[in-house]
């Protein structure tokens, strides 16, 4: 009987009835009905405060921010030729004093690139070393195409990498920041990876790239053992490496492990990068340099900032709505 | 001026701030108060709403996300998160099923915040996955038939008969709780 249509619809509009504030007897409904009302202690639920939903709204919007694509408007080009040359001679005076004033600005930002690049050999705890993230940060913010994006960000991870290696061969300890900054260059890369049509030439780029730099932190991790930030980033390194190679190898299932909201078997990739927002530790998961079989490490976990069950250190700057760290899972409103 | 579901998506999809606040803005507390059903555990209850929106840009980035029913498909995305939660974190010796049940028995609401909850929440864990969402989505989150059909990607007529069959479980479940109380 309880699959009959009949018997369906007379339930349903019951319930409907019942939904609606009416509670007079439905006959031999009741006893159905009155499990539906045993249910009624479950519809009192908290409520998300203001200030912590505020908070909430307020990190969606910056993660929104950073990994919709920018809506790119296209502007009809003029190719500079004798006409346009022609066109400046008769340009009006406000015209050439603007001219002049960005002709005076563009020299002085040519003055500030040499001091950028300078900035580039620096390393952690030194006077330009701000400088040099701020300017990748900068060149990452100028740009909109997802392969570029995912080029510069392969070149940044190796950047770290790179730094790693040259304060163990100075056998100065690694600072947090560094392995930190590494996984979020490699969870950007990924994930901007994921929502490409064809994603196989960056793929191919960060596998190439995480083997690389793989050796450079092998090296450095010979002159300093035992050193928990060049396990943690040969450890990223690893599992950036495994999804990479997942991709190129089916590219359907990469999407779905990094994308897709029904099933989440790794961690998921954090397309954010908020500089002052980093994570003040992370979690050590290998107590050694990682195995050379990447891909079956790839639900281990690549820290990072986002949310729901796994493995995720916050920030202690970010907001109270922020993932806590709970059950070795981590999440927060965002 | 209310935008349509459909135009607020798409401005969404352009990257649009005021469609993208309208949103969370919409549905936050909604999926905090449906985790909140499901899990029973405020924190946790956070964690899944807010991975939800993340999830959402995901596939909005990836052109993936819902084109309409988008209450359906935010709850169907907490929905899935919360049981990664616990597959994520299995007791190694209970199933998942069991799991959720142990979970929600272990949270301190059974102590402080009344018998009454704990004891319908623990029923409600022992329906079958697609009857829990049906009555969640429909007698607490009032979403139409359509709309849950939509959420647990189903026809509207299993949605009946999920619903009629989860109520046919709860009274036998919360009968045998409580010694037969139930009509």
């Amino acid at each position: 009987m309880i699959d009959s249509p009949d018997f369906l619809d007379q339930l349903d509009q019951a319930i409907t009835r019942r939904l609606a504030g009416n509670h007079g007897s439905e006959g031999e409904l009741d006893s159905l009905l009155a499990a539906l009302d045993a249910l009624e202690a479950l519809r009192t639920a908290p409520r998300l405060d203001e200030k912590t939903q505020s908070q909430g709204r307020q990190v969606f919007l910056a993660q929104a921010n950073r990994i919709l694509p920018p809506i790119v408007h296209e502007r009809k080009g003029r190719k500079f030729g004798i006409s346009n040359l022609k066109e400046f001679f008769v340009m009006n005076s406000f015209s050439r004093v603007t001219l002049i004033v960005l002709m005076v600005m563009l020299f002085a930002l040519s003055s500030l690139s040499g001091v950028v690049f300078a900035a580039q050999k620096s390393l952690p705890a030194q006077p330009l070393y701000g400088l040099k993230l701020a300017s990748e940060d900068i060149r990452l913010s100028l740009t909109t195409d997802p392969a570029t994006e995912i080029a510069l960000l392969t070149e940044f991870a190796s950047h770290r990498t790179q730094e790693m290696a040259q304060l163990a061969t100075a056998h100065r300890p690694i600072p947090p920041e560094l392995p930190e900054r590494l996984v979020l260059h490699l969870n950007n890369a990924l994930m901007i990876a994921a929502g490409m049509s064809d994603p196989r030439p960056s793929l191919d780029q960060i596998l190439q790239m995480t083997e690389a730099q793989d050796k450079v932190l092998t090296e450095a991790y010979l002159g300093m053992p035992n050193d928990p930030g060049l396990e943690q980033a040969g450890q990223y390194l690893t599992i950036a490496h495994g999804l990479a190679e997942l991709g190129l190898n089916d590219p359907a299932q990469f999407r779905n492990q990094i994308l897709s909201p029904t099933t989440s078997p790794m961690p998921t990739m954090i397309p954010t990068m908020m500089p002052t927002m980093m994570p003040s530790s992370m979690p050590t998961i290998m107590p050694t340099m990682m195995p050379t079989s990447m891909s079956t490490m790839m639900p281990a976990a690549i820290p990072t900032m986002m949310p729901t069950s796994m493995p995720t250190m916050m920030p202690p700057t970010m907001p109270t709505m922020m993932p806590t760290m709970r059950g070795g899972g981590g999440g927060g409103m965002p | 001026m209310q935008l349509s579901e459909a135009e607020l998506l798409f401005r969404a999809r352009q990257s649009e701030e005021q469609a993208l606040g309208e949103i969370y803005d919409t549905y936050c507390s909604r999926l905090y108060g449906y985790a909140y059903r499901l899990s029973g555990d405020e924190h946790l209850a956070r964690d899944l709403a807010a991975d939800t929106f993340y999830r959402f840009l995901l596939a909005l980035r990836a052109g993936s996300g819902p084109r309409d029913h988008l209450a359906a498909y935010l709850y169907r995305t907490t929905y899935h998160l919360f049981i990664d939660h616990y597959r994520r974190h299995p007791r190694a010796d209970l199933s998942l099923e069991e799991s959720l049940i142990a979970g929600i028995s272990n949270m301190d609401e059974t102590v402080d915040a009344g018998e009454n909850q704990a004891q319908a929440r623990l029923a409600l864990m022992q329906l079958t996955p697609e009857q829990r969402q049906v009555i969640i989505l429909k007698y607490f989150e009032g979403l139409s038939n359509e709309e849950v059909a939509v959420a647990i990607e189903k026809p509207v007529g299993a949605v009946k008969s999920l619903q009629a069959r989860a109520l046919a479980s709860l009274r036998r479940i919360l009968n045998k709780d409580n010694e037969g109380i139930l009509p």
